[in-house]
């Protein structure tokens, strides 16, 4: 913990020295971006701009993730279905969900509901392929145990099938909220958002606002790294065995 | 007394990648119920095979696997070699027998009371609300035991349930099973590429060898109970290694 403390003061240090000998266009002193973060704190825009993003990411996250599992469970239960679609979904997923952002227009306007579809999207991809595997990996021999024991079918999904898949879906998720936030943010840039945090960063630097431009990508890494604890904490209740010898 | 009757067996696996392989044709094997069976050979001599068959969970083209007289795969007992891995993590030591543990009749709490009442009778000690995961491998490796044992199995089949400890830990856990075996008395088979450890624990010790499987010797073991590893020094214990060996070599040199 004091070598982590440590580490954020050092870089902070550099930051201020640095800004002195570069454009401060390029570099504002950190001293300033700070000033500027607790100017806007007064402000109840800031505030509306992280909930927006926050609420946006989120509830894309979660329509991705119950899509996601959904279809991921049935092409890891169904082998034809899976070899039928494997070729075309190769072929989507490899389409930067950004290339869409176009078309995604045209189908949903510029409200908010592209915003959190784009978000969907982005996540429901990763979904699919990580519960497909966690589908496609179960043990053996923990399914010959579920045999062997004469299980029902709904006793294997409860004890066997669930559970062995579980960790591959967490890990899918939490890979997802980072492209999801991504995703997020570049449609508030460029799908005309009038607020959330991608579009202050983006607004504030057309008129050159440098220090609110660094506010905003503090904010935004603030928010990732706390979406990504919350899920942690999550993890190590929810899947406590996974990574345990 | 009931037995287990194998009677014309046949299966051959069939891959694309390979070419078929005839495990067993015809092939008949009569175990006395009560014994303990050990079962050894070379590797890939259809030991485990047998052993999937009898438990239902491999399919077979033709024959007959009767236990107490009826083709019944009820209640059969399945050690692993891989313990750790027929163990659920996610589950408690305790559910990890209860999940397996059979009486209909019982409620969740009425079957944790019945394992931990059990296992005291027995002077096991587990940590029952503590996590696989979280256990010693000689821990885990007495769940595995007690989740078949507490059962009462009518045939219990064990494949290589020792081969990943060392020698010192293997002479615990033999004689482990042998008291767990004498207070729950069942027909194991145990399948073993270890002779010492086969003469050991069984009444009977079986070579298998060749393609199609073929015996090459059924070798009772009369040695009285409980075997200490005291045993393995005595000259006894050396005359039926010898006679063992001298089947296994047999066996070994056909293929």
């Amino acid at each position: 913990m004091r070598f982590r403390i440590l580490g954020i003061l050092i870089i902070f240090l550099a930051w201020e020295v640095l800004s002195r000998f570069v454009n401060r266009l390029f570099l504002p002193p950190l001293s300033e971006v700070m000033n500027n973060l607790i100017m806007l704190a007064h402000t109840q825009e800031l505030y509306y701009d992280i909930w927006v993003t926050f609420k946006r990411t989120a509830i894309g996250l979660s329509i991705g993730t119950v899509v996601g599992v959904t279809v991921g469970t049935l092409l890891g239960s169904f082998r034809t279905l899976y070899q039928t679609l494997r070729l075309p979904m190769d072929f989507v997923r490899s389409i930067p969900a950004t290339a869409l952002f176009p078309l995604f227009i045209v189908l949903f306007g510029l409200g908010d509901i592209v915003k959190i579809f784009v978000a969907a999207w982005a996540a429901c991809l990763i979904v699919i392929i990580n519960t497909l595997y966690g589908f496609q990996n179960i043990s053996h021999t923990r399914m010959l145990i579920g045999k062997l024991k004469k299980f029902s079918f709904g006793k294997t999904v409860r004890l066997i099938i669930l559970p062995s898949a579980l960790p591959y879906i967490a890990a899918g998720i939490r890979v997802s909220l980072s492209f999801a936030l991504i995703v997020e943010l570049v449609a508030e840039m460029f799908l005309g958002s009038q607020n959330g945090l991608g579009h202050r960063i983006f607004a504030a630097s057309s008129v050159l606002a440098m220090e609110e431009v660094y506010t905003g990508i503090l904010l935004i890494g603030t928010l990732g790294y706390v979406l990504n604890s919350l899920m942690l904490l999550v993890e190590r209740k929810m899947i406590h065995w996974s990574g345990q010898g | 007394m009931s037995s287990l009757i194998i009677s014309g067996l046949s299966k051959t696996y069939i891959s694309p990648n390979t070419a078929q392989r005839v495990v067993f044709d015809n092939f008949s094997l009569e175990i006395k119920h009560g014994s303990i069976v050990a079962v050894v050979g070379a590797n890939g001599c259809g030991k485990t095979t047998l052993l999937n068959c009898i438990a239902g969970i491999m399919p077979y083209e033709k024959g007959n696997i009767n236990i107490d007289d009826k083709n019944d795969h009820n209640n059969i007992g399945f050690v692993f070699q891989n313990y750790r891995e027929t163990l659920l993590p996610w589950l408690k030591n305790i559910d990890n027998v209860a999940c397996t543990f059979e009486q209909p009749n019982f409620s969740k709490s009425d079957k944790h009371n019945y394992i931990k009442r059990w296992a005291n009778d027995h002077n096991i000690i587990l940590p029952w609300e503590a996590y696989p995961y979280q256990c010693s491998g000689g821990q885990q490796q007495l769940l595995a035991l007690v989740r078949e044992f507490i059962n009462q199995p009518k045939l219990l089949l064990m494949d290589e349930p020792f081969a990943a400890l060392d020698y010192e830990k293997k002479l615990v856990w033999r004689q482990q099973v042998e008291t767990l075996w004498e207070k729950n008395p069942t027909t194991v088979i145990l399948v073993s590429h270890d002779i010492e450890e086969a003469i050991y624990l069984a009444d009977e010790v079986i070579v298998f060898g060749e393609q199609p499987t073929r015996i090459f010797g059924r070798h009772k073991i009369d040695i009285p109970r409980p075997r200490t590893p005291i045993l393995l020094q005595s000259e006894i214990f050396f005359q039926y290694h010898r006679a063992v060996l001298q089947s296994f070599f047999q066996a070994t040199s056909k293929i």
